[in-house]
Parts: structure tokens; sequence; C-alpha cells
């Protein structure tokens, strides 16, 4: 006996039939091929099987009005783009830079130099306040003298008094 | 997929050309908005080519191409969990495209809300078996269940379908 004799000589009841249209609507080809032949029979024998058929076909084409939009021409770029980035061998830190240092648009082009130059200089504008602030070299050297020069003072007044 | 694994892009590209509709209306079906399903898909894309030598021969590819959407599409609900949703905000899939009638057009409108009213399980069950068109095998391996939990999902759906549907229009659904 093969499986196609046994699918057929398989009965299936009105409770399995309600559960099957339940579950999977009224398209005999949505059922499960391994309960279609025994569905299919009930359903040439059954008024009520039919009818449990028709109302789950009802809710069938109701899902089947709603429509679907196909995806945009660029969503299928975006994807092969950002994939083929991953594929790219990475790029050392100097070469990231000179990269990001061109841009990728004419505003870019001008505005990212612009904007690397004005690091340094902000950088050395910002040091030579710092320094300006900071007592001066002559000053620090006049203390340093003063210093000593009391030093000597008091080691001498401190001297053996014999 | 033995190409992806090695790293072929234009292997690569022949999968997005042949899946791409399919997974696109899978996940716009499941959020009910093209704009967070273009993100959804991409990422969906981008997955499989970082994480392409996870894919075992024996599994389908559509099958696991739906399961990492499926998963992304999870994880987008548990992000906007708790954020108000305004179901007028629901839009139909293609307002431009041109509808027989005005009324169709509003059944249709009516059964996308009701099915962004069901639970997350029970939508991906009915969308997966009825829109994407899938055994109930490769279904239940896309939600990593059993067949007869699958088909339990599927008919608690299609039951409260009915219900919402019917408590939004009387004759939308002729006699049930």
């Amino acid at each position: 006996m093969n499986l196609q004799n046994i699918i057929h000589q398989h009965k299936i009841t009105r409770e399995q039939f309600s559960q099957l249209v339940d579950a999977y609507g009224g398209d005999t080809k949505r059922w499960p091929i391994e309960k279609q032949a025994a569905a299919l029979k009930l359903l040439e024998e059954s008024v009520e099987a039919r009818h449990l058929q028709c109302s789950a076909s009802n809710l069938d084409h109701l899902l089947d009005s709603v429509p679907i939009s196909p995806p945009t021409a660029m969503l299928r770029q975006r994807i092969l783009t950002q994939t083929q980035r991953y594929t790219e061998p990475a790029q050392d830190a100097w070469q990231w830079f000179i990269h990001w240092l061109m841009g990728t648009t004419i505003r870019e082009h001008f505005l990212r130099p612009a904007f690397a130059l004005m690091v340094p200089l902000l950088f050395g504008m910002l040091l030579g306040f710092n320094l300006a602030d900071s007592p001066t070299n002559e000053s620090l050297a006049a203390e340093s003298e003063n210093v000593w020069v009391e030093e000597e003072i008091s080691l001498l007044a401190l001297g053996p008094m014999e | 997929m033995l190409q992806i694994q090695q790293g072929d892009h234009q292997a690569f590209t022949i999968l997005v050309d042949r899946h791409l509709g399919a997974l696109h209306g899978f996940v716009q079906r499941m959020l009910g908005n093209p704009a967070d399903a273009e993100d959804i898909v991409q990422e969906t894309f981008v997955r499989v080519w970082q994480k392409a030598s996870q894919w075992h021969p024996k599994a389908k590819v559509s099958t696991w191409l739906h399961s990492i959407a499926h998963n992304l599409c999870m994880d987008f609900y548990r992000r906007i969990k708790g954020e108000t949703v305004d179901i007028m905000e629901v839009e139909l899939i293609d307002p431009h495209q041109p509808a027989t009638s005005r009324q169709q057009q509003d059944v249709a409108l009516q059964v996308q809300i009701a099915l962004q009213q069901l639970p997350e399980s029970q939508r991906s069950a009915i969308i997966l078996c009825h829109y994407q068109e899938m055994s109930n095998r490769e279904a239940a391996d896309v939600l990593a269940i059993s067949v007869s939990a699958l088909e339990s999902l599927m008919a608690r759906g299609r039951r409260k379908l009915k219900k919402i549907l019917q408590a939004q229009s009387a004759d939308l659904l002729g006699e049930i």
C-alpha cells in the first residue's frame, strides 16, 4: 500500500475539517498535502463542509484585497552600496583622513580643508594666550636669584657662634 | 549561497534581485508602514551578507531570509512598544495604486487595520501562510515553532480577524 492510498483511505471528521479551514482558509491549494484528499472527499459529500469552506473563502478574498507596493529602486541600491562597503579592504588612518579631507560634495571640498587648516591655527592661538598669562623666564630667574641670596644670608647668620 | 559565503558580491546581487520583492511584501504587511519596512528589509540583507557563514546548506534560503526579517520585525515591535500608535496612521500600502472603486479601497484599508490589530505571532503566521504562500512546515521553521502551534496561531488569528471585521462592518464578511 503506497502513501497515496493511505492518504485516500484516511477519513476526516467534520471537526477536523472545521479545524482545517479555520487555520488554512477555504482555498484547497493551501491545505496540507496529507489532508487534501480526505478533505476534498468530505467536501463533495457534506453540505455543511461546503458552507464552512465558503465562509472561510470570504475572509481569504478580503485578505487578498489588501494591495502591496513594490520596493523602490533606491532600496535595492542602498542595500548593494552598504554591503559593498563591507567588502572593501579596511583603510589605514592616514588614508581615511585623506579620504575624509577631500569630501564627497563640492561644499565638502572647500569646507573640510578649511576646517583642517583652522584647527592648528586655533591651537596655536590658544597656546599663545596661555603662555602670555604664565610668568616669563626673566621673572622666574630673578625670583630664583632672590631665593639664593636669602639662603646665603641665612647660612651666614646661622654659622657657628664661636 | 555558497558563493556568497565566499564573499561573491555578484552572487549576493542575484540573491537580492530574487528575494527583494517577496521579503519587502512580508515586512510591509508585518509593519503596515512602507517607510519602516524599507529600513528593516535593508537591515535584513546587510545581515545576510555579514552572517552568510551561518547559513546551513540544509536550510531553504527563503526560509532563512524570512526568519531574519521576522526577528528584526520583532525587535522593531519591542522598540516601539509603549509608543502610542494612531490607528489612522496605518497607511493603505499603496495609496497611489489605481483602485477599481472607492468602496474596494475602504475594504482594503479596514482589512489592513484589522491585521495590524492582531498579536504579532498570529499576524506572522497568517502572513507567512496566506501572502507568502509558504507551506506549514516552512512557516513553522521561520517562527521556530511546531506545525500544530502554527495551526493554532492561524486559527486564532483568523477568528479574531473575522470578529474585528464584523464589528467594523456587518456586511463586510457576508454570512459567517
